[in-house]
């Protein structure tokens, strides 16, 4: 009898034990963000792992896709791409004087928007990386230098930004999540909004919009810069509805992005623009 | 030796499953607790509170949350079942569904109370469906875990 109330007693005091514990890393993650290396390498040692061996099936039967597509199939894409290719270049040359100009004008304005030099190209591991967040997750980390709050892009627009880094892999937040919110400009007017996701795939809204503000279907949207996050001049998406209900204190405006944003395999990651101030999860 | 083996990577094989079920989003059962769940009653010498709340940090790990949360849930519920593994055992896998629903509610209801408190929504009220999905898939987790278990003799 003497044993077993011990043995209770144990249980139950290592209980309030691992209960304190929760509590401080609770503390600790939320609050101070200390603990990150702990996620850091679990995520390396154990979840990265699983994840390449578990998706080996998908990759394995995406492969055999592409092996087996028709080679008819391929020269038809070669042609297109041949044509797409020539057309770009003629679009290059132009691009490039107007780089010129705008670099010249932008010397008298003293304005300070660098285009990108340095990008990296990464590939996607898994489209949802979390249950209930439109996370992706892909295959560069901090071996790379990847870092927190990183811009990513697709080859049209935003895509979204790095919410956490692990040695080889990093985790994504996606511009459509509902929680996600981008500062942003009307490219027309200049006028400074905001752009959230939405739990629709594929679509963005802008909250809190007055009724008489001057945004019409076909607006491009593209980042302002405000705020330090991400890096100005990014386009988002265009303007594709827009209702003024005058029983609602807000215009709804939908925005549909630029990119097919949750089902690419490839995202670029671009690096001369870094947060100023820390991020916070 | 032989126990420590097979429950790591029946453990192992449950987080392989939730990452490929994260396109369900919360109708996907909650496999790791419910492998958890099963080692816990059936060998409860070879598992206690320690590994439920390092098992729960992995799942902290696997799906985003605050670190802690799901640990904190997770030797809570170790804790009910190694107290009452005994009767649990002589219920039918039915009832036992019944139960691991119960305790899933319970453990949602905390996950989502944690949540609110910390002001982050990283979680909706729609977090409901899992336990019912995963009492559901209870028999399915049940059988095969006790075919392994028969399989390798562990006790």
């Amino acid at each position: 009898m003497e044993r077993f109330y011990k043995k209770s007693t144990a249980d139950f005091y290592t209980l309030i034990f691992l209960l304190l514990l929760s509590i401080s890393t609770i503390i600790l993650d939320y609050k101070y963000n200390q603990i990150t290396y702990i996620r850091f390498v679990i995520n390396d040692l154990i979840i990265y792992p699983i994840n390449k061996v578990s998706s080996l099936p998908k990759t394995f039967i995406n492969e055999l896709i592409t092996e087996s597509s028709d080679i008819k199939n391929l020269e038809l894409e070669l042609k297109i791409l041949e044509k797409e290719n020539i057309y770009l270049k003629i679009k290059l040359q132009e691009l490039n004087s107007l780089r010129s100009e705008n670099i010249r004008l932008r010397k008298i304005s003293k304005a300070s928007n660098i285009t990108s030099k340095k990008q990296t190209i990464v590939k996607v591991i898994s489209n949802t990386a979390s249950p209930n967040k439109r996370v992706v997750s892909i295959d560069k980390g901090e071996k790379y230098g990847v870092y927190i709050g990183q811009n990513v892009i697709g080859v049209d627009g935003l895509v979204g930004q790095v919410i956490e880094t692990a040695f080889v892999s990093s985790k994504v937040i996606l511009i459509t999540e509902s929680t996600h919110t981008i500062p942003a400009v009307v490219d027309r007017t200049g006028d400074n909004i905001l752009v959230t996701g939405h739990t629709d795939d594929g679509k963005l809204i802008v909250p809190y919009a007055e009724m008489g503000v001057d945004i019409i279907v076909g607006d491009v949207i593209s980042t302002s810069g405000v705020a330090n996050r991400f890096k100005a001049k990014i386009p988002i998406g265009i303007v594709v509805k827009k209702t003024s209900n005058r029983d609602k204190e807000f215009s709804d405006i939908e925005i549909k992005p630029f990119e097919k944003i949750g089902q690419m395999s490839e995202l670029i990651l671009i690096w001369d623009y870094k947060p100023k101030d820390k991020v916070n999860e | 030796m032989n126990n420590f083996i097979v429950i790591t990577l029946s453990l192992l094989l449950s987080i392989a499953l939730t990452i490929t079920t994260f396109p369900l989003g919360y109708f996907a059962p909650d496999w790791i607790h419910l492998f958890l769940i099963y080692w816990i009653l059936a060998t409860p010498g070879s598992i206690g509170l320690f590994t439920a709340w390092m098992v729960g940090i992995l799942v902290d790990v696997v799906l985003g949350s605050t670190l802690g949360v799901n640990a904190l849930v997770y030797s809570l519920i170790a804790y009910l079942i190694l107290k009452s593994y005994m009767a649990i055992r002589y219920l039918t896998v039915l009832q036992q569904g019944i139960l691991v629903l119960l305790l899933l509610l319970v453990k949602s209801t905390l996950i989502l109370w944690i949540d609110g408190m910390m002001g982050i929504s990283n979680y909706t009220t729609s977090l409901y469906w899992t336990p019912l999905v995963s009492a559901l898939a209870w028999p399915l987790v049940y059988y095969f875990l006790r075919n392994l278990r028969r399989k390798y003799n562990l006790t």
